[in-house]
């Protein structure tokens, strides 16, 4: 492949990479980094590393001069070259000059450097200037006075938050509308336990009682009444004499019975004291009203005897 | 707020100018009356007025958390010559493609020159910004006050 030019096909013209002339910082750079930082809390650092920045060096252009072209530990004097031959005074010369180079682009970078600094704080000046005058801005008055109102909402929060009233207000509404669901899914459930209980006295849970209902079951009585449903037809099932069992079930509709027995709504108002209430009301009314047949009894009487009296008179008045 | 709503409110707009309306309906969200609002600085509607989803509202009405759901926009679509004013609103950063731009970058979209994948602005052209502070901007005026945001939509 080649070196230098061969590695571009020989061609000329190319320049090398740029190259930094100051690696370290010519100049001290006032930088204050927090200290601990660069590792999450409770992470350890690799050995040998710390948690704090460490800067580079400064490195001025004189040290750096000082270092690659210290000035010649011997110098020279105008007669002493004059006398030397011509290959060390080229070379003497040629130090001098290349120190002098070396000096003259250290100087230019340096100034160069300066340059770029003081660019970069005016245009961050400018930046921040720019920034506060776009803070500054506001409304032409012409955008402030057509604008709607309806901006104004835009301002504050779109929906109006709930007050602590109304939350309370909703916190026991919701919990009114819970307990309400629960009581109706409690009541159900009562209401199949009471079935439950009122047709338990009819289980089969002795042997005795087992052989009773099979026989009930079988007995002629039931098989006829059976026969008796079969053979009629549908038309005139409406004509049918009601059986006892019919009027059982009727007498159990009108009293709240299940089952043979008192159904939920019917306990729950035992329960509650509403049938006693129902009962001594009755009771009261039932009393009044034998009170007060009682009392048109001896009315009507009086009356009765009143007119017996007046017609006594009479005939005694006629007699005489 | 979810890009696809206001995809939804772009295409809705669209869609009752065509039809030739006089009022459009949308729902009544922060994004929605942001742009709504400068839509009507622009002058591609008439009006904006809050209401219900049965019509705008004739006396205030306070928003709450009982009604948000029937709370709606009510906009005056404008026509000229039997054409709509606003006859496409668009869509630039896509739920699945967003374009947030810095200063510079909007600097440089607002001189009239293309950015990624995005045409140049066009005279007639109105693009809206959501701003790092939540506020929806005209293109122009968000490089006025120097922020960086992200390109909502194009509507002319």
């Amino acid at each position: 492949m080649g070196k230098g030019a061969l590695k571009f096909g020989g061609k000329s013209g190319i320049l090398p990479k740029p190259r930094q002339i100051f690696k370290q910082p010519y100049k001290h750079q006032v930088y204050v980094k927090a200290e601990d930082t660069g590792y999450v809390d409770g992470i350890i650092h690799p050995k040998g590393t710390t948690r704090n920045l460490i800067r580079p060096k400064v490195f001025t252009p004189e040290q750096r001069l000082k270092k690659t072209a210290a000035k010649p530990k011997k110098l020279y004097s105008r007669e002493d070259v004059d006398h030397m031959p011509e290959a060390q005074r080229f070379k003497i010369k040629n130090a001098e000059i290349r120190r002098q180079f070396l000096k003259e682009s250290y100087e230019g970078e340096v100034k160069r450097l300066e340059k770029r600094e003081e660019y970069q704080k005016k245009m961050s000046g400018e930046r921040k200037k720019i920034a506060e005058e776009a803070q500054r801005l506001e409304k032409s008055k012409a955008e402030l006075y057509t604008v709607p109102t309806v901006e104004s909402y835009l301002e504050g929060p779109l929906i109006k938050p709930r007050s602590e009233e109304d939350k309370e207000a909703l916190k026991l509404k919701r919990k009114a509308n819970r307990l309400a669901q629960e009581m109706k899914v409690k009541e159900e459930r009562s209401i199949k336990l009471m079935e439950l209980y009122n047709a338990s006295s009819d289980f089969a849970i002795t042997e005795s009682k087992l052989h009773l209902l099979v026989d009930e079951a079988f007995s002629e009585r039931k098989l006829k009444e059976i026969n008796k449903l079969l053979n009629i037809s549908p038309d005139r099932l409406g004509t049918m004499p009601t059986t006892i069992d019919f009027e059982s079930s009727l007498k159990d509709i009108i009293l709240g019975n299940v089952n043979k027995g008192p159904s939920y709504e019917v306990v729950q108002d035992t329960m509650s004291g509403f049938n006693d209430e129902v009962h001594d009301t009755a009771e009261k009314f039932q009393r009044e009203k034998k009170l007060q047949m009682k009392q048109e009894a001896e009315k009507k009487q009086k009356k009765l005897q009143e007119l017996q009296n007046e017609m006594l008179k009479d005939r005694e008045a006629k007699q005489q | 707020m979810s890009l696809v709503n206001l995809a939804n409110l772009c295409c809705h707009l669209q869609n009752c100018t065509m039809a030739r309306l006089p009022l459009a309906k949308v729902p009544y969200t922060r994004l929605h009356l942001q742009i709504a609002l400068g839509l009507y600085k622009e002058g591609f509607i008439s009006s904006v007025q809050r209401g219900s989803i049965n019509g705008p509202d004739i006396t205030a009405v306070d928003v709450t958390p009982d009604n948000i759901s029937t709370r709606r926009l009510w906009l005056g679509l404008k026509y000229r010559n039997n054409k709509p004013v606003l006859s496409n609103l668009h869509l630039i950063s896509k739920p699945n493609r967003r374009v947030k731009l810095t200063n510079e970058e909007l600097k440089h979209f607002a001189s009239g020159n293309r950015i990624r994948f995005i045409p140049p602005v066009k005279p007639d052209e109105v693009v809206f910004v959501r701003t790092d502070k939540n506020e929806v901007l005209n293109l122009f005026e968000a490089v006025k006050k120097s922020r960086e945001g992200e390109l909502l939509c194009r509507a002319s």
